[in-house]
């Protein structure tokens, strides 16, 4: 194998060794690199922090537990800013694999008990409800008929004091989806922004940020956190940097190892194009 | 009968859905509506059924890897019961998502960190200059989306913003449009009787 051959055809196995240690290291130990904050992340905060104390927002975690890594922390975050600012928080999820508000309760149940919040009165989680566009249509005309009167832990919705003033979501001043692909963000703003006209914000993991960016260039959309940066900068604006900050080491040390596999791998390519071309001219 | 009848069915539900939008009856709207919740949540059910009978199958003809059907149905059971018992946001039914369902979902997600770099380091070549312009803008991405970029040039971080709200955003603006004028050719063929291949095969 020649050296040129040997820069495209490099052991794949030295590839996964240096993209773990390029996560794993700044992992355990941070490197501490600046992050800006883009507008998409400033409109998400501004939206939250433009209501008021005692208006209630809609938070539908639509993900799987392999996606928390990326996407958890904006739904905490969130809730995070609301429970701070005095605003209610009604979660629910319609996405098939109904695991979003499921893996959501723990974590807003510690940020709650932390700051002193209690659970039927400045927060509740209907939990998963299927029938997904139908479902958020029902959301629209009767928030209790949709949940089946009943929340994550099968209490009657009678018995949670917030659900008194959330009967239809147009009682709700605004809707965040954090979803892993675009799809959901558009069900959101198709079945509950449009026909309500509430303001819809959204997050989404890094593979379906191209879908959602036009939504956001229209307006259509107040903030969109976009993968992990994304969370990672929303966690700044709330001040309660985590996962999502300690990742973006790793992210820069992943891409840049990759960045330079996928070069080393073209230079290869075009010199050995290059000789074969030179080869052939001079046979 | 085994299409005229489901054809007649999606013509007659889908024609008066429509009609009912239309003409504000929010009531008929309303009431296909529960019929759909209601015969989703019936085909989670079937779904589990027919998972349940394949899966069986595999271990009474012992078929190759029949072990890994013994560990789904052991799984089914559990969470079903679990679920049954002690309702989704129960403790107990959440210890058992928390400790099983999330770390291995974690697991599954980041071995894709390993397989997005060897499949770019393998495919990702400047054969042409359409290959050369995606594998440039996926560089400048790649780095104006990780904070590395902006400490190595601010140059990163504009082009990054540039590509996705101009070529990005207007790329896939057309993408959708033509995306959801599909998507209502396909619902007026279907209501037709034209498209009908989720009848099946036979039903060509």
């Amino acid at each position: 194998m020649g050296f040129f051959d040997w820069m495209q055809k490099i052991d794949r196995r030295w590839l996964y060794l240096l993209v773990f240690m390029s996560v794993a290291i700044p992992v355990v130990k941070p490197m501490g690199l600046p992050i800006s904050i883009g507008k998409e992340t400033e409109g998400f905060f501004a939206a939250i922090d433009a209501l008021n104390p005692g208006d209630v927002m809609i938070l539908t975690p639509e993900y799987g537990a392999a996606q928390v890594p990326e996407v958890g922390s904006m739904t905490t975050s969130a809730f995070r800013q609301a429970m701070n600012k005095g605003v209610r928080v009604l979660i629910f999820g319609v996405w098939p694999d109904g695991q979003g508000p499921t893996i959501a309760q723990g974590a807003c149940e510690a940020i709650s008990d932390e700051l002193g919040k209690t659970y039927g009165v400045d927060w509740v989680n209907l939990g998963y409800k299927p029938g997904l566009d139908v479902t958020l249509k029902k959301m629209v005309d009767d928030v209790w008929e949709a949940a089946v009167g009943v929340d994550i832990k099968g209490n009657a919705l009678e018995s949670l004091p917030m659900m008194q003033d959330v009967r239809k979501a147009a009682d709700c001043k605004l809707v965040a989806n954090i979803n892993i692909h675009g799809f959901g963000l558009e069900k959101t703003m198709a079945f509950i922004g449009i026909p309500t006209g509430m303001t819809v914000i959204g997050g989404n993991g890094a593979a379906g940020i191209t879908e959602v960016i036009p939504y956001f260039r229209s307006g259509q959309l107040q903030g969109l956190l976009m993968g992990m940066r994304g969370a990672a900068e929303y966690e700044i604006l709330v001040q309660k940097p985590g996962r999502a900050v300690v990742g973006m080491d790793a992210q820069s040390a992943a891409h840049v190892t990759i960045i330079i596999f996928v070069i080393l791998a073209n230079i290869g390519y075009l010199l050995e194009k290059r000789t074969k071309a030179a080869k052939a001219a001079g046979r | 009968m085994r299409k005229e009848i489901p054809l007649a069915v999606t013509f007659v539900v889908g024609i008066v859905a429509v009609l009912a939008v239309y003409t504000g009856q929010s009531q008929a709207v309303r009431g296909m509506d529960q019929w759909f919740v209601t015969s989703t949540a019936f085909a989670v059910f079937l779904g589990a059924i027919s998972q349940v009978s394949h899966h069986l199958r595999v271990v009474r003809n012992k078929r190759p890897n029949w072990q890994y059907s013994i560990v789904l149905l052991l799984a089914l059971l559990t969470w079903t019961g679990v679920g049954i018992w002690d309702k989704a946001g129960g403790p107990r039914y959440t210890w058992l998502f928390s400790t099983f369902v999330v770390p291995l979902g974690a697991t599954v997600g980041s071995l894709l960190a390993f397989y997005i770099g060897s499949a770019a380091y393998r495919a990702f070549r400047a054969r042409n200059l359409d290959a050369a312009i995606l594998l440039i803008s996926g560089m400048i991405v790649m780095l104006g989306k990780a904070p590395i970029g902006e400490v190595i040039s601010p140059f990163f971080s504009t082009a990054t913003s540039w590509i996705l709200d101009v070529p990005n955003t207007s790329v896939m603006r057309a993408i959708n449009l033509g995306v959801f004028v599909g998507t209502m050719v396909q619902a007026v063929k279907i209501l037709l009787g034209i498209e009908r291949s989720h009848l099946g095969s036979s039903a060509k």
